[in-house]
């Protein structure tokens, strides 16, 4: 198989299966990815995330991440379908905290960003240090497909041990909308020529760096999500005096 | 095209819920924004205001750009802002719910939603403390977006009003977050001086992101940009304070890495598209060349001036550029004449002209869509460099552009309308929000 039918493949693979839940197919993919098959499709182009990264990022703890704004908290569900809140998983560890949902299709999306929490978690793991540290959280802004059922079953397909990685969702869309407000994670539900609602989403990927103080201290999106940048911003949070 | 889909997925939905054949964007964007497919609706003119016209005031001018619509080519909305402010450019934050305006005198940033109705932007938030926060930076010019955050160079600052100044940071939220002050002689800021100067000016901001590189200009400072342009002219040592360098920054560390030589105030830059094409382009507006920074075999930036824009002797005065989406063409205007120059930049080490037209007695701003099939142009410089008498020409115009010519569409006279002096253009689509340009709106936001 060339690199452009691998891409063409992959598209249909998980058009077809994130109708269920199919994480172990879904990660069978993505490895192939990872592997080094990097060209998509002729009308793809994966973003830095998928890939070794093209240059050499600065050293952790040579550069200032000043506070962008402060985190907001929200009533969230956990995996096991308890009611929680956000700031109940924040403010004792760094806080990488991710938007997806379950059925996304885009592969520089929601896949995007699982991966490179993947990539991440492996690099955490040989970090103890770090990952004792560290949460990553996944919401989903799906709630009405994206049960706390659904959530754990992707979460088991994605989640290592030695590294704190929740997967959440909220009660209904009415919970989840200032959550999505206060964050900026505008969605648009997509319909089809018919008029009728195709379960998917267009979004903006945005995934937040939020340290123990509640601020936000990074934001991700697609050209600037990779696996080294956000180890490298951990340890530098980690490396700051605690007046910082 | 491929780039759309690369920057953002909202694209791919923009298009089905507001199906339009074409695709289209404005090429010179930060590329970590929003972006449209289908035909824009609108173009929001950032304008200056003139007395005894009007209002006087500056004002947010939007145009509707929809050739099925019935007001396709006028004015649709007029909303002031109280008082005249050098009102210059503008950039649409990374979600383009919003856009930032500032003004170059008053150095306040008037922030527009223009997602709600985006026929009729509102006035969201102004904020006046730019210099305060920033700790003295003056004339808000570059608005570029970054994830969550705006970046914004200024052009000069609040203790001698020259040209040392900086970049600052806020969030979308107006909040101020940092200011990147330009390195100079007195203080490299750890950068490495490659030339002669280093001057710590500032004007233009892109981002190589796949180089990890933040790219900045220079150009004057308010004692100049605020003068008489034929005075200017005549004073020798004004004529001295003009930028001489552009910047290499690491951008995720904020860190000058470099500063180059670039002789006679490098103003835009435009970068490349494609993630392997690790080059931007700038234009210099005393000695009206065209430069290339790239990222050499060695791993390093570099600058050289590589064509010239008409004949430098003259002073054709480069002023905006416009690449297209596939990296082969670059829009030269030149304020002094009022062309328009089209060069192929298939080599981007030896661009050439193949095309040139006389737009207005002088022009200044240039927009593409994204297929290049549109190409917009403003006239207004500053209010005290524009030109006087008939040769005031204020407007904006839309040509279609076939790969060899321009067929002018339509003109909005903004002297004509009473609206002012129309400088940087932005557009705008219903599609971004998921809603239509009828009463119907089929979907909504924030689910």
């Amino acid at each position: 198989m060339n690199s452009a039918n691998l891409g063409r493949s992959y598209k249909i693979l998980v058009m077809k299966h994130f109708n269920r839940i199919h994480t172990l197919t879904w990660l069978a993919a993505m490895s192939l990815i990872l592997a080094g098959h990097e060209t998509m499709a002729q009308d793809e182009i994966l973003a830095p995330g998928w890939k070794n990264l093209s240059y050499e990022p600065p050293a952790a703890g040579s550069y200032q991440l000043p506070p962008i704004t402060n985190a907001s908290d929200g009533a969230v569900l956990l995996e096991d379908g308890k009611e929680s809140r956000l700031f109940d998983l924040m403010g004792d560890r760094l806080v990488l905290f991710s938007f997806i949902y379950t059925r996304c299709n885009d592969i520089n999306g929601c896949p995007l960003a699982n991966a490179v929490f993947h990539k991440l978690q492996a690099k955490l793991q040989k970090r103890p240090d770090v990952a004792q540290a560290t949460r990553l959280l996944s919401m989903s802004f799906d709630p009405e497909r994206d049960t706390p059922e659904v959530m754990r079953e992707f979460g088991q397909g994605l989640g290592g041990d030695g590294v704190d990685w929740q997967f959440l969702t909220a009660q209904d869309r009415e919970a989840l909308r200032p959550i999505l407000d206060d964050y900026g994670q505008y969605t648009i539900r997509e319909y089809d020529e018919s008029g009728e609602y195709t379960g998917d989403f267009a979004h903006m990927l945005r995934v937040f760096l939020i340290d123990r103080e509640l601020r936000v201290r990074n934001i991700y999106s697609v050209a600037f999500l990779h696996a080294d940048i956000l180890i490298n911003d951990l340890e530098t949070l980690l490396l700051e005096s605690p007046s910082s | 095209m491929r780039k759309t889909t690369f920057c953002t997925s909202l694209a791919v939905a923009a298009a089905m819920v507001w199906t339009v054949p074409a695709l289209a964007d404005e090429t010179c964007m930060s590329p970590y924004i929003a972006k449209i497919q289908g035909q824009e609706d609108y173009v929001y003119v950032w304008t200056l205001g003139v007395e005894g016209m009007g209002d006087e005031q500056d004002k947010l001018v939007t145009i509707d750009t929809n050739p099925e619509s019935q007001t396709y080519g006028q004015v649709v909305s007029v909303l002031s802002v109280g008082g005249r402010n050098e009102a210059h450019h503008s950039g649409l934050s990374d979600d383009r719910h919003y856009l930032w305006a500032g003004g170059l005198d008053s150095s306040k940033i008037f922030v527009f939603d223009i997602h709600s109705n985006p026929r009729q932007p509102k006035l969201h938030k102004v904020i006046t403390d730019f210099v305060e926060n920033t700790g003295g930076l003056v004339g808000p010019h570059t608005f570029y977006a970054l994830p969550g955050r705006m970046m914004i160079t200024a052009l000069s600052n609040n203790a001698d009003h020259g040209g040392r100044t900086g970049v600052a940071e806020y969030n979308n939220d107006g909040e101020f977050v940092a200011s990147h002050w330009m390195p100079t002689d007195e203080d490299l800021r750890g950068a490495v001086k490659t030339g002669q100067h280093a001057d710590g000016y500032g004007y233009d901001l892109r981002v190589k992101a796949e180089s990890n590189v933040m790219l900045t200009s220079s150009f004057t400072g308010w004692s100049n940009y605020m003068m008489d342009f034929g005075q200017m002219l005549q004073d020798s040592a004004a004529m001295q304070r003009f930028g001489n360098t552009m910047v290499v920054w690491d951008m995720h560390a904020r860190q000058p890495l470099k500063v180059l030589d670039v002789p006679g105030a490098p103003l835009e830059i435009r970068c490349a598209w494609a993630p392997d094409h690790r080059y931007c382009f700038t234009t210099t507006a005393l000695t009206s060349q065209v430069w290339l920074l790239y990222e050499g075999e060695d791993g390093e930036w570099h600058g050289k001036a590589v064509a010239d824009v008409g004949v430098p002797s003259e002073i054709p005065l480069p002023v905006d550029i416009s690449i297209t989406a596939d990296d082969t063409g670059l829009w030269i205007n030149t304020f002094m004449d009022g062309k328009t120059r089209y060069f192929d930049i298939s080599d981007p080490h030896a661009p050439k002209q193949v095309f040139e037209e006389v737009i207005g007695s002088q022009v200044n701003m240039v927009s593409q869509s994204w297929d290049g099939d549109r190409v917009y142009f403003s006239s207004s410089l500053l209010n005290n460099w524009d030109k006087t008498g008939d040769a005031d020409e204020q407007y904006v115009k839309l040509y279609h552009w076939d790969g060899e010519q321009l067929a002018h569409q339509w003109t909005v006279d903004f002297y004509a309308e009473q609206l002012g002096r129309s400088h940087q253009m932005r557009f705008g689509a219903y599609a971004l929000y998921g809603k239509r340009p009828d009463a119907e709106i089929k979907v909504s936001m924030t689910e």
